[in-house]
């Protein structure tokens, strides 16, 4: 099979970087390649990898689907839950910030300044949301407390807070009121009564931004491997091909099976025969390895002998850890080897939010800048010492590690970083592979030659954030200019009882022409009048009675105008946020098709008064009807889109068909001869992205269904069985 | 007496080329400066750097202070001997300029020129692509030479002062920018009397600012003096190069016709006070010549140049009858410097010394160069025909 040559493509620089790519790769190839000839002279079994067409017109979707959602991200706000802290915790927390000298920064703060907040869902059995973990323990470090969730929730000013220090595992938070100026002679202002709330022991809610810098990084990743990829970029690019070709069969390199030959795989146990094997084709791999091992001093040993041979080898690697104890008891237990120091330089990155271990924390970024400050600080011409110092570490050591949530802490994953040339790294050692989604994956990998993926089988996979997967599905629905329809076909279902649900509740709702009251709110940023108009068009196609109300037509809105037989009314959120709207709406709209935050409609599920119990159900196995009943279309795609890739094992085909169903159910119109509003190929894509975990994407590529007797669409195939996948991945014993 | 140096001018062409490549640039760098300084200092107390020493400097885990000096060898300012790390020329560059080099890996331009001169030297300019917007569709077509240089060589720009640069490895196929955006640059040649070393050149013009921000905006007026790597040839002295110049000043200056008005005079009292051993001094001066093609078929070609005015003095022996004669001869013939002056002049001297033989500007200049001091009887001056203004010159007391 010859190279494929350059291919015509609307990007002029490509082909000359196609070409400039192809030699360097033959050149590392034949660099790298281990003395295999047969796999050297056989096409079929040499990797050949290649950039395609199809890989940039996916990448292009992808970036500016991630665009647009990082910049809907923007304007996005996440409420948590909060109490004060126990005394035992609060004690702990301020020990903390004072080691780690977080009370340093802010001069003159005193104990009774700051207050210990514990999250709701900080326990084991009930986790802090993705969400929350990531708008809270993150970079942004100011937020709101309020005394409502209403109050939370429709962006009334709070009290405004400072993170001062936080403990993501535990779900502590340390923060520091922003200081209130009054001038002198003036009485200090009153506490807030937030501040009494909390040391009352009663919940308060906590507002801050919705992270945006794991979206801004996925950014970057996918703006460097489009338009910046280099000749080790190839097997990445291979990856988005819908044909499994060009992976060939890797090579393992000649390491001999002498105890000599080996720093700790010694001895003649299977698992130093697996480990053994494990290195060999890390080494030797021209693109990816897998390693299928449980957590543990097994797969600790074989990392480590892997690193200790990539760095004989003058190697510089990469070691991301989706759990940071793992990170740590590596790092410790290669600094007792006798000969580290002469060899290794590592250095670890920090999350600010988890300490690091004390056995690692000789290896911390900080700790060892601020050694080397001192004899920076004369050359540094202008640039601050500690940064200076920081880079020439980071340039100059031969292992680099950080925990997944510290990826933000590395300069080259920054923006700033897009316009210089990627870290260069030989190796990206991915500890918990199975929690690393694939776009997440990218942040690191664009920077590494290859890719080392350590996955623990028997772990549960990634925990999806549904309201972002939510967004992301709006972001698709909006680029095809369907979202509006999409959300009126919903209420539509709703009004005549398609919606698919299966609460009975609403049972109780329909008219005399078995027809349901339904409150349509779209969710138009920009241009509501648009969105109004297009939502109205829609239903009153389906010969449905439809009024709306603007924003800015809130003050003349009279609910005793509205006709009898009206079916939907169309409103925008900004009226239900913004206006009194909420307080004025017909209290027999108990239908709410929209995606929005109940408390926006207290005041009108207060003046719904509930039917006495009807219907099919007897009332002692029913429970209490809730006022108005939420239809959210984002989040039921979500919410099956998860479902699907839940079900995705064989066996779970009855699932598997429901999902679908209700998920082509929110696709298409009610009528069967119409075609779908929306075809589902974006939605499963848009899953394949962000719910599929990296290791398993290159194991079993990602396709709408497993069943092999079914055609299939393919959105990328993984590496292909059998060659490719097996001299890539090896497992160890107790796997 | 000090004979002229010629300066010699032409425009040169530059060219534009877009390839990828792998680069290293010299930029400020906290740590470089100090290591080559350092190493400078080492080579010549212990003959070289080792990590250790590097340590004592910056105070690096041991591999890190390893890596550090592979990056400088990666990097073409160092040469590692075992263990031991020595500059390089490009080292002792960024010692000289204080900075330090950079690889970068990406689409870049490069401004290439064919110039002979400038052989071995051809790379001006590299700056960054980062603004892809404005490629045109062009054909790809072969790779010039230009781009394929020597492992260990390096250049200076001639459009961003202080910036040093290397090309590790390109693209094979290249693409070169559209026609429209070439640019001329001026390239003077000094020659001086005497020299016999390379050509120095300067460069002059103005380059400019390309689109997008940071690296990619260079531009502004360009004055760089350079070394040719051209080296020079025996047969290529100052003295050849000179009459040659002279040779194709113009044409004889009864037939120009524009007649040329310049004379200049280099003698300081009056003829009638002169003693007969007086040195007269003739000054051949060649006004600014557009166009001369410095060739000799089968020896040299330096290409065509334009050459600067300059002045040759020539200093006939004293007691030459003839060259008296001729003197005589021009003083009488008086101030009419128009085409026709000198024959009318000689007319009417001739009426008053009918002996009197008019003779062509031509064969004056010739009987005038033949005295001059650039030598000897040489093969070459039989070619030196005309002259272009010469011997009409006024006494300066008259």
């Amino acid at each position: 099979m010859e190279a494929p040559g350059p291919t015509k493509t609307t990007h002029q620089a490509d082909t000359l970087r196609l070409e400039l790519a192809q030699a360097q790769a033959e050149t590392d190839r034949l660099k790298h390649a281990a003395l295999d000839l047969r796999k050297l002279e056989d096409a079929r079994r040499r990797p050949t990898h290649a950039w395609t067409e199809a890989a940039e017109r996916t990448l292009a979707e992808w970036e500016r689907a991630t665009e647009a959602a990082e910049k809907r991200a923007a304007a996005g706000f996440v409420t948590v839950t909060c109490v004060a802290a126990t005394i035992r915790q609060a004690e702990a927390m301020l020990d903390l910030a004072e080691s780690t000298g977080a009370l340093k920064n802010i001069p003159g703060a005193s104990p009774k300044d700051l207050l210990v907040l514990r999250l709701a869902g900080a326990t084991e059995d009930s986790p802090l949301e993705p969400a929350a973990r990531r708008a809270f323990f993150g970079q942004a470090d100011t937020f709101e407390l309020h005394a409502t969730m209403r109050g939370a929730k429709s962006r009334q000013p709070g009290l405004r807070v400072e993170r001062v220090c936080a403990l993501r595992s535990k779900g502590l938070l340390v923060v520091r009121k922003a200081v209130q100026a009054y001038a002198p002679g003036e009485a200090a202002p009153p506490a807030d009564p937030t501040e009494r709330q909390l040391e009352d022991g009663d919940p308060v809610f906590l507002t801050g931004r919705i992270a945006r810098g794991h979206l801004t990084r996925r950014l970057i990743a996918l703006r460097r491997l489009r338009e910046h990829w280099q000749a080790s970029h190839l097997p990445l690019l291979q990856l988005f091909n819908p044909e499994a070709r060009g992976w060939g069969e890797a090579q393992m390199v000649n390491q001999g099976d002498q105890d000599a030959d080996w720093r700790l795989l010694t001895g003649a146990t299977s698992l130093t025969t697996a480990g053994r094997a494990f290195v060999r084709k890390a080494i030797g791999t021209t693109d990816f390895t897998l390693l299928e091992a449980p957590a543990g001093p097994a797969r600790r040993t074989a990392v480590l002998e892997l690193i200790l041979q990539a760095i004989a080898r003058g190697q510089r690697l990469l070691v991301v850890a989706a759990d940071a104890p793992e990170l740590d008891e590596l790092l410790a237990a290669g600094a007792a080897l006798s000969g580290w120091a002469e060899q290794v330089a590592a250095v670890r990155l920090t999350d600010p939010c988890e300490p690091t271990a004390p056995a690692a924390q000789a290896f911390d970024l900080d700790r060892q800048a601020a050694l080397l400050t001192g004899a920076v600080a004369p050359l540094s011409r202008g640039r601050r010492p500690r940064e200076v110092a920081s880079t020439l570490l980071l340039d100059t050591c031969n292992l680099v590690g950080l925990p997944l949530t510290a990826l933000g802490a590395h300069p080259s994953f920054r923006a700033a970083a897009l316009t210089r040339d990627p870290a260069d790294f030989d190796q990206l050692i991915v500890l918990g592979a199975e929690r690393l989604g694939f776009a997440d994956f990218l942040v690191p990998a664009v920077h590494a030659r290859r890719w080392i993926l350590v996955s623990d089988p028997n772990a549960p996979t990634t925990d999806t954030d549904l309201d972002e997967l939510a967004e992301q599905v709006v972001v698709e629905a909006s680029r095809v200019r369907l979202l509006d329809e999409l959300q009126a076909e919903l209420a539509f279902k709703a009004c005549v009882g398609k919606d698919g649900s299966a609460d009975d509740e609403d049972s109780d709702i329909p008219d005399a022409h078995g027809r349901r009251k339904v409150l349509l709110v779209l969710d138009a940023p920009v241009d509501e009048a648009r969105s109004l108009a297009t939502a109205q068009a829609y239903l009153r196609q389906r010969q449905l009675q439809t009024a709306t109300v603007a924003t800015g037509e809130v003050a003349a809105f009279d609910p005793a105008a509205l006709s009898p037989d009206l079916n939907v009314l169309i409103c925008a959120r900004t009226a239900l946020t913004g206006t009194e709207l909420a307080l004025r709406l017909p209290p027999e709209f108990r239908l709410i098709v929209g995606h929005l935050e109940p408390e926006l409609l207290e005041p009108l599920a207060r003046r719904v008064k509930l039917p006495k119990a009807r219907g099919k159900a007897s009332a002692t196995t029913r429970g209490k009807p809730r006022p108005l009943i939420f239809l959210d279309w984002q989040r039921r795609c979500a919410a099956n889109l998860q479902g699907l890739y839940d079900c995705r094992r064989p066996g779970q085909e009855e699932e598997r068909s429901r999902h679908i169903r209700a998920l082509l159910l929110d696709l298409k119109t009610l009528h069967p001869f119409e075609k779908p509003l929306w075809e589902p190929q974006a939605l499963l894509r848009l899953k394949e992205q962000e719910l599929c975990a990296i290791f398993e994407a290159l194991q079993n590529g990602v396709r709408e269904s497993n069943a092999p007797d079914r055609s299939e669409s393919v959105h990328h195939s993984g590496l292909p069985r059998p060659l490719g996948l097996s001299s890539r991945l090896e497992r160890l014993p107790g796997a | 007496m000090a004979l002229p140096p010629l300066i010699l001018r032409r425009p040169i062409a530059v060219r534009f080329v877009d390839a990828m490549a792998v680069v290293r640039t010299s930029g400020e760098s906290a740590e470089w400066p100090a290591l080559l300084r350092l190493a400078a200092d080492s080579e010549r107390q212990e003959g070289g750097l080792t990590a250790e020493a590097a340590r004592a400097l910056l105070p690096l885990p041991l591999p890190a202070a390893r890596a550090l000096l592979r990056q400088g060898v990666e990097l073409g300012m160092l040469s590692r001997d075992g263990e031991k790390f020595r500059l390089t020329a490009l080292g002792r560059a960024c010692l000289r300029q204080d900075v330090g080099m950079d690889g970068h890996h990406g689409l870049f331009r490069f401004a290439v020129t064919d110039e002979p001169l400038l052989a071995g030297r051809q790379l001006l300019h590299v700056e960054e692509r980062r603004d892809l917007t404005d490629l045109e569709e062009t054909t790809l077509e072969e790779a010039a030479d230009a781009l394929h240089t020597e492992p260990d060589a390096f250049f200076s720009s001639v459009a961003q002062r202080g910036l040093l640069f290397s090309v590790l490895r390109t693209s094979a196929q290249m693409r070169p920018v559209p026609r429209k955006q070439d640019l001329s640059l001026m390239m003077e040649v000094e020659i001086r009397p005497g020299q016999d070393g390379p050509f120095n050149l300067r460069l002059t013009g103005q380059w400019p600012a390309g689109k997008g921000t940071g690296r990619d905006r260079t531009g502004g007026a360009i004055d760089v003096r350079l070394t040719s790597a051209q080296p020079r040839r025996p047969d290529q002295g100052y003295a050849d190069l000179l009459q040659m110049a002279a040779a194709a000043s113009g044409q004889d200056f009864l037939a120009s016709p524009g007649g040329q008005a310049d004379l200049s005079t280099g003698y300081p009292t009056r003829f009638a006070d002169a003693p007969t051993e007086a040195r007269v001094h003739f000054r051949l001066r060649v006004p600014k010549i557009p166009k001369v093609q410095f060739k000799v078929p089968g020896q040299f070609d330096l290409g065509t140049f334009e050459v600067e005015a300059f002045e040759v003095p020539i200093t006939p022996a004293a007691g030459d009858e003839d060259l008296w004669g001729q003197w005589l001869q021009c003083h009488l013939l008086g101030p009419d410097k128009s085409p026709g002056g000198p024959a009318r002049a000689g007319e009417a001297v001739r009426q008053r010394l009918p002996s009197y033989q008019p003779r062509s500007g031509a064969e004056l200049a010739r009987l005038a160069l033949g005295r001059s001091p650039l030598g000897r009887d040489v093969p070459q001056r039989a070619t030196l025909l005309e002259a272009h203004d010469l011997l009409l010159w006024e006494p300066t007391d008259r």
